[in-house]
């Protein structure tokens, strides 16, 4: 019953968002705003030098008090952080993750013949195998390394201090997590250093070549972050993308005709106007870290104390008619600014670009699929559960 | 397709006056330049902000004012879309360049602070929103014309052309000796391959609303502008007998007349003769002019009497007294009819009192205009056929002038919506986009235009086709050429007009054309091309015609 | 030229102080020789004195019922004045465009000869050979308070340089070859004596056909057709021996429009130079002895400009056998295409270019022709009600573009404003050819020859930069798109409007400019003026 509410609700966010907008752009209850428009959005994103992620609590609690730039502010260490970790996860990497996602979704669709479900069978199967490929990271002989990458998630951005359940589960699974990958940076260091080129390899070699800033705790510490900040999300978002899609014919059948002319480019487009009405969550929180008045010398100036903790709607901002042309218009020719879905500033996805280059693609075999169509019943809409996508089931063919 | 035109005026701090030019032609040869690849100058800026015809940023530097720092952009569609495509593009550039400028006095000044703070990254379009000026008139060349089908138009154009073009259609079939309505069918069907959008009807360039509302709006005006005249007539015949009434009206219109004949004259060497008659043009538009009259005035007889009737009611529901409603009709409606009539005797009076301070206005023959900066201009001038020009000048003081300047901006403004709807201004039709602001409270007016051929020929326009719209519009301005009854002579002084108006214009630094291939005349050419294929097919007559066009 | 009867005359008191050419182009005289001149510096008028000693500068008023058996004309660049020392506010005074000089880098690009640093092909390799090299007005930028250096090092584009410097032009008409050689030798025989050279000169060819009474451009069609027809309010004008105070109803255009001191266009006095009453504090004798009128609004100076005008020249060189090439190409392929348009021949097609038949008539829908009582072209003839969309004379071609009349007005009321407006921008053109006739007009024997394009004016920018600018070289004139004067323009297309469908033509660059520059034809009192200096 509380499950159904709450999807009720996140199903009447968008509306609500509408009244927010114009009525009270800046919420205030309590020690907690939330920011409705575009501009406002905006400026909390930008203005990363007063607002931080509230993240590192629970990122010490992963990493068991290693730094990761996610939880930092900027400056020379989150600057350092994010460098070393474009050295190993680099542009060139992406035509081949966009191929290899398109393959592995083609094996999960052709796996189920008349249907699957978006969520299980393919989101989530094909990334997780796509991304621990490409990490280096090996399937522990005891526990799913899904389970263990989401549920970690589920602490990292939408865990409640008051949830204990949950935090004993973390407690639990992050020690295992981060001796699985001990032992294999041990396993590998053992076995030499000619293996796979995965991202674990190449942080290994820059060690080896002397590379004082990849130690075994800042390897371990940034593949973990990795694998439990970036492939549970795909999973919430191919999902979403597809509902949307379902939910206009037109656009649906633009994103088939692009997926079999094999229109990478277009497809992408189309899925990302998708991702625009239902994006991986309504809002992002940040916590000012000073006093500080946000929407300054407009109608809708609210001074925040420090402290304060600031959802900016982005699914909202990204609605904005202020700012954007016709929002509510299915357009796949917007322009990039009119997407925040990645953030935007600072904290901006660190996988954008590799979101980019697949999640499209990992649709593209089943957008290939004749017929292409909602199941029967309710397994047939998006059903959430708080914010994740639990289950829908599309059918093709005859 | 609604349209925006719209400047933001900033007063730039003096110092930093020419830092912000600097700054404003880095941007130029960053945007202006074809990057690698790119076929088109400003092919970023067209891709980043698709709503955009037409945008300039200039510094207009004058010795009676500090700088003033103009945006000026004309665009598709609703304001708030477009300062977030173009803060996407050149935010931060913007940012510096407000850096020069002042810190307002007024509740924007917090905004101002925010953005412009060392670091600062709140958005800037909230502030150039919030600074932003209405224009007083304007005119859209190709008016309800989106940029996006301009373009696509145009590229029709080019198709049909080498379409004709090609060696193997040169001979009888299958165009030059083909039925005019066969040759529409056959280049619709090559055309419609690559141009799908000529398979559906375009939206109309002014929606049916639209119009009812630029035609009612110009009604509305008329009806103030009748019932202000008519005031004073209005309270003598009210308390007057119809016949002195009338002999009075009579005996100062009579005394109006020859005040104004009396004075008509143009003062010695100010005249200039042009074929323009005022008596010829009222006549040739009798039946607009008499609509443009007489149906306010009806309204205003309708209005008038039922208002006062209603308040007389009310009087009578408040303190009890009923019955005498009848009574008060013919009186109020005639009071109101006699003083409509007066318009008559108090119109003379006006332009009696306009014609003496026309006589007393000084003008400025010579202007100064510094080498510098005239070269400058020119530096920036007459690379493409399309050019820009923005100019300040001061507003002549005065009650009357006053109050003629800003009514007859909403009036000139409301009648060029109902009457310029094909792309020529009189004869002209070489203006794209063109608007007029008021700046500091009324004390200044702003003139920006993005007009085809050169700045000279354009003047030229003015003085030879369109003197009348432009002594109107402009005269108000402090150093005008003389003027005589708001209309004659003014902009017809060719060079001295030229002089003035070259000494109140500004460097156009940065200024961006969407088409800069494209002219009015050609937009409306490649248009009705398209709409003739869009909207086939044609009988034979038609077909003949919108054959000239190919 | 038709100047070889011009129908109007000066007034006798302005005849008297203009030179002739303002009224003639000596038609009479089939001859002559354009000498541009090199001045020494501070070279003062010592030479312009003894040479009128030797080659009188004719006078209007010399234009008696009698032929004259030989006449000349000089004219002066900004340079030229300041080599011979006029008064810098003097300089200061003549308008802008003579002030900066036809190279000036902005002014190149709107009469179509530079972009940037890059010379276009209507120009001839290597650029212009000649020009008076006037230097920019401001040579240096002001550095200000907290300004801002954009520059990057380079220096600015600036006004263009030539390898020839001209300071003066001396034109001089004969009747025949013979007595223009011996003129010319006299003329330099004085010069060399005050160091002035002659680093140019262009033999004038006026070849007037006997039969027809016409003369020919180079590419073989009748030349100098249409002229304006001065008029003016005051009287200075006279036609069949009265005043000519209404202007004629399609060709007539104010007389302040070429001569400075008259009403113009705009309804005012053609603004003009002066030249400074006294030198530090006492009056200066010479404007008075000169007979320069005082300046009616500048107390102190007298008027310099009165009866003189400006002169543009431009030197075109003209290609021949390539223009008449193309022509054959053009309608090889029109009748490759289409066997039944047999009409089109080259001549048709350059008829079309032109926009007037070989012997000067113009273009007329169905071909028709329309001769005045004295056989000559009808060049009162108006196209708005006529020839409206071009079907005779096509829209694009060289005279309708240099000079619409009321084919620009958009509907019928707004005729009369748009010829009067057209009128506005008129020029008295005395410009001749130079080189040898073509012997076969298909054949490119290597000779040089071409245009010497002179005309009269007295508002360079409003009257010969507009016609090349807005007219000529509009790539929008008349709701064309992406064309220009197909005569004198680059490579490019041409419209020939046809009912119901047009053509299109190939054209090329047949005309290139060679040198050119700004001068001053000064009056006969400012001629004295300067050989006082």
């Amino acid at each position: 019953m509380k499950a159904w509410l709450a999807a009720r609700l996140l199903g009447q966010a968008p509306r609500a968002m509408a009244v927010l907008r114009r009525v009270r752009p800046v919420l205030k209850v309590g020690s907690t705003v939330i920011v409705t428009r575009y501009d406002d959005v905006l400026e909390v994103f930008r203005r990363d030098d007063v607002f931080d992620t509230p993240y590192k609590a629970q990122i010490d609690v992963l990493t068991g008090g290693e730094p990761f730039f996610l939880g930092m502010r900027a400056g020379p260490d989150y600057d350092a952080g994010v460098k070393a970790m474009r050295t190993v996860m680099h542009a060139g990497d992406l035509a081949r993750l966009g191929e290899r996602a398109e393959t592995l979704a083609a094996t999960a669709v052709a796996a189920h013949e008349g249907g699957l479900d978006v969520v299980d069978d393919l989101a989530r199967r094909v990334t997780f195998e796509l991304y621990a490929d490409y990490l280096g990271i090996p399937r522990p002989p005891e526990g799913r390394i899904e389970v263990w990458a989401t549920r970690l998630f589920e602490f990292q951005f939408a865990g409640s201090p008051d949830d204990h359940a949950l935090r004993a589960e973390v407690d639990e699974i992050a020690p295992a997590f981060r001796a699985h990958i001990d032992g294999e940076i041990a396993r590998r260091k053992a076995a030499g250093l000619n293996g796979a080129d995965d991202v674990m390899s190449r942080c290994l070699a820059l060690q080896a070549a002397g590379e004082t800033q990849f130690t075994d705790a800042f390897i371990r510490t940034h593949l973990l972050c990795m694998m439990v900040g970036g492939p549970p999300q795909p999973p919430m978002v191919i999902p979403h993308a597809m509902e949307q899609l379902l939910r206009r014919p037109t656009a649906l059948s633009a994103a088939v005709a692009a997926a079999r002319a094999d229109d990478d480019e277009r497809l992408w487009r189309i899925v990302r106007e998708a991702l625009r009405f239902d994006p991986l969550a309504p809002a992002l929180p940040r916590v000012a870290t000073a006093d500080l008045t946000i929407a300054c010398g407009t109608s809708r100036e609210t001074p925040l104390a420090a402290g304060t903790k600031v959802f900016a709607a982005f699914a909202s901002a990204m609605r904005d008619p202020r700012r954007l042309p016709s929002p509510e218009t299915f357009d796949p020719d917007r322009l990039d600014h009119e997407y925040i879905h990645f953030g935007h500033g600072l904290h901006e996805c660190f996988g954008r670009m590799m979101n980019e280059a697949t999640l499209h693609r990992i649709l593209k075999p089943l957008l290939k699929q004749p017929r292409l169509r909602r199941a029967s019943g309710p397994s047939g809409r998006l059903s959430k559960n708080g914010v994740f996508a639990d289950r829908l089931t599309v059918r093709y063919g005859p | 397709m609604r349209q925006t035109t719209l400047c933001v005026p900033l007063d730039v701090r003096p110092e930093s006056t020419e830092r912000l030019s600097a700054l404003i032609e880095l941007l130029r040869r960053r945007e202006d330049r074809p990057h690698i690849g790119a076929a088109d100058n400003f092919a970023l800026l067209s891709r980043a902000v698709p709503t955009l015809h037409f945008m300039s940023l200039s510094v207009f530097e004058h010795q009676s004012f500090d700088p003033i720092f103009i945006i000026e952009a004309n665009f598709d569609g609703r304001p708030g879309p477009f300062w977030a495509q173009l803060e996407a593009q050149m935010g931060e550039d913007l940012r510096e360049m407000l850096r020069c400028c002042k810190e307002p006095f007024d509740r924007t000044r917090n905004l101002y602070c925010a953005i412009t703070a060392e670091g600062s990254r709140v958005p800037v379009a909230p502030y150039l929103e919030a600074s932003t000026q209405r224009p007083s008139v304007f005119h859209h060349g190709n008016r309800g014309l989106t940029r996006d089908r301009i373009i696509a138009e145009a590229k029709l154009f080019r198709a049909l052309r080498e379409e004709l073009d090609k060696p193997q259609n040169q001979g009888a079939q299958p165009y030059r000796g083909a039925e005019p309505e066969d040759v529409r069918d056959r280049l619709y069907q090559k055309m419609l391959p690559e141009h799908p959008w000529l398979g559906t009807p375009g939206p109309p360039r002014v929606s049916g609303t639209e119009r009812f509302l630029d035609i009612s709006r110009l009604f509305l005006f008329a009806t103030m502008v009748v019932g202000a005249l008519a005031i004073p007539g209005i309270l003598m015949a009210a308390i007057l007998q119809t016949p002195i009434y009338l002999a009075g009206v009579a005996l100062f219109a009579l005394v109006g007349i020859y005040l104004i004949a009396r004075d008509r004259a143009p003062l010695p060497g100010t005249e200039v003769k042009t074929t323009f008659s005022l008596l010829g043009y009222l006549l040739k538009h009798a039946p607009l002019v008499l609509s443009v009259l007489l149906l306010p005035a009806a309204i205003l007889t309708v209005v008038l009497t039922a208002v006062a009737l209603s308040l007389v009611g009310l009087y009578g529901a408040i303190t009890g007294l009923t019955g005498e409603m009848e009574a008060f009709l013919w009186p109020v409606s005639r009071a109101v009819i006699l003083g409509v009539l007066g318009i008559v005797s108090t119109t003379p009076y006006l332009v009696w009192w306009l014609r003496r301070l026309e006589m007393r206005d000084h003008s400025q023959d010579s202007p100064h205009v510094d080498d510098d900066i005239a070269t400058q201009m020119a530096r920036y001038e007459d690379w493409v056929s399309q050019n820009h020009m923005g100019s300040i000048v001061l507003i002549r003081p005065g009650v009357l002038r006053s109050i003629i300047i800003r009514y007859g901006h909403m009036g000139l403004g409301l009648l060029l919506r109902v009457t310029a709807t094909n792309g020529y201004l009189g004869s002209m039709r070489t203006v794209h986009f063109a608007h007029w602001a008021f700046l500091n409270n009324g004390s200044r007016l702003l003139f920006l235009s993005n007009f085809d051929q050169s700045w000279g020929s354009y003047l030229d326009d003015f003085i030879e086709k369109a003197h009348v719209g432009l002594t109107l519009a402009w005269g108000c301005g402090v150093g005008f050429p003389p003027t005589r009854f708001l209309i004659f002579d003014g902009a017809s002084h060719g060079r001295r007009f030229k002089a003035w108006a070259l000494a109140s214009r500004a460097v156009s630094r940065f200024w961006y054309s969407a088409y800069p291939d494209l002219s009015v005349d050609q937009i409306e050419r490649n248009h009705r091309l398209a709409e003739g294929l869009r909207n086939g097919p044609l009988n034979r007559a038609d077909s003949r015609t919108w054959m000239k066009d190919l | 030229m038709s100047a070889a009867h011009p129908s109007w005359k000066l007034a006798p008191d302005v005849a008297a102080a203009t030179q002739a050419l303002v009224a003639t182009g000596f038609g009479r005289l089939p001859t002559g020789r354009a000498l541009f001149l090199r001045l020494p510096s501070d070279c003062g008028g010592a030479w312009l004195k003894a040479l009128r000693g030797v080659v009188p500068i004719t006078v209007a008023s010399d234009l008696a019922e009698k032929a004259l058996p030989q006449a000349a004309a000089i004219a002066f660049t900004w340079t030229g004045l300041q080599r011979m020392g006029l008064a810098p506010n003097a300089l200061a005074s003549f308008s802008a465009p003579f002030r900066e000089g036809m190279l000036e880098e902005n002014r190149l690009r709107r009469l179509g000869d530079r972009r940037g640093d890059v010379w276009l092909d209507t120009v001839v390799e290597g650029g212009p050979r000649w020009s008076g090299n006037t230097p920019p007005r401001q040579a240096e930028k002001n550095v200000r308070a907290y300004s801002v250096d954009l520059s990057e090092g380079k220096p600015e584009t600036g006004t263009a340089v030539t390898g020839g410097v001209v300071h003066a032009l001396l034109l001089i008409y004969s009747r025949n070859d013979e007595e223009a050689d011996a003129t010319c030798a006299a003329a330099v025989a004085v010069l060399e004596e005050h160091h002035v050279r002659v680093v140019h000169t262009q033999p004038l060819l006026l070849d007037v056909e006997q039969r027809s009474g016409i003369s020919r451009e180079h590419f073989g069609f009748a030349d100098g057709l249409s002229q304006p027809q001065p008029y003016d309010r005051n009287g200075h004008v006279l036609k069949d021996g009265a005043p000519a105070t209404e202007p004629h109803p399609v060709q007539g255009v104010p007389l302040g429009e070429f001569l400075m001191g008259y009403e113009n266009g705009h309804q005012e006095i053609a603004p003009a130079p002066v030249v400074p009453g006294d030198v530090a504090g006492t009056e200066d004798q010479r404007p008075i002895k000169a007979g320069l009128p005082r300046h009616p609004e500048a107390r102190g100076f007298f008027d310099f400009g009165r009866n003189g005008s400006y002169l543009v020249v431009r030197e075109l060189a003209q290609n021949v056998a390539a223009f008449w090439r193309a022509m054959d190409t053009a309608a090889a392929l029109i009748r490759e295409n289409e066997p039944e348009a047999r009409e089109v021949t080259s001549d048709w097609v350059a008829e079309r270019v032109v926009g007037r038949d070989r012997e000067g008539h113009l273009i007329r829908p169905g071909n028709r022709r329309q001769l005045t009582r004295d056989a000559r072209p009808d060049n009162d003839y108006l196209f708005f009600d006529e020839d409206r969309h071009g079907f005779g004379c096509p829209l694009g071609s060289h005279v309708r573009r240099a000079h619409p009349r009321d084919s620009l007005a958009p509907t019928q009321s707004t005729k009369a404003t748009l010829l009067k407006a057209a009128n506005n921008h008129r020029i008295l053109r005395r410009g001749r050819k130079y080189g040898p006739n073509c012997a076969d007009l298909r054949v490119d024997d290597g000779a040089s020859r071409g245009l010497l394009f002179m005309c009269l004016n007295t508002d360079i920018a409003r009257q010969f930069e507009f016609i090349q600018q807005t007219w000529l070289l509009n790539s929008d004139f008349h709701t064309m798109f992406e064309e220009t004067d197909p005569l004198i323009g680059p490579d490019g297309w041409m419209t020939i409007p046809e009912d119901p469908l047009r053509r299109r033509i190939h054209v090329e660059t047949f005309v290139q400019f060679s040198g050119g520059e700004y001068f001053f034809l000064p009056s006969i009192p400012a001629l004295n003026y300067l050989g006082q200096l």
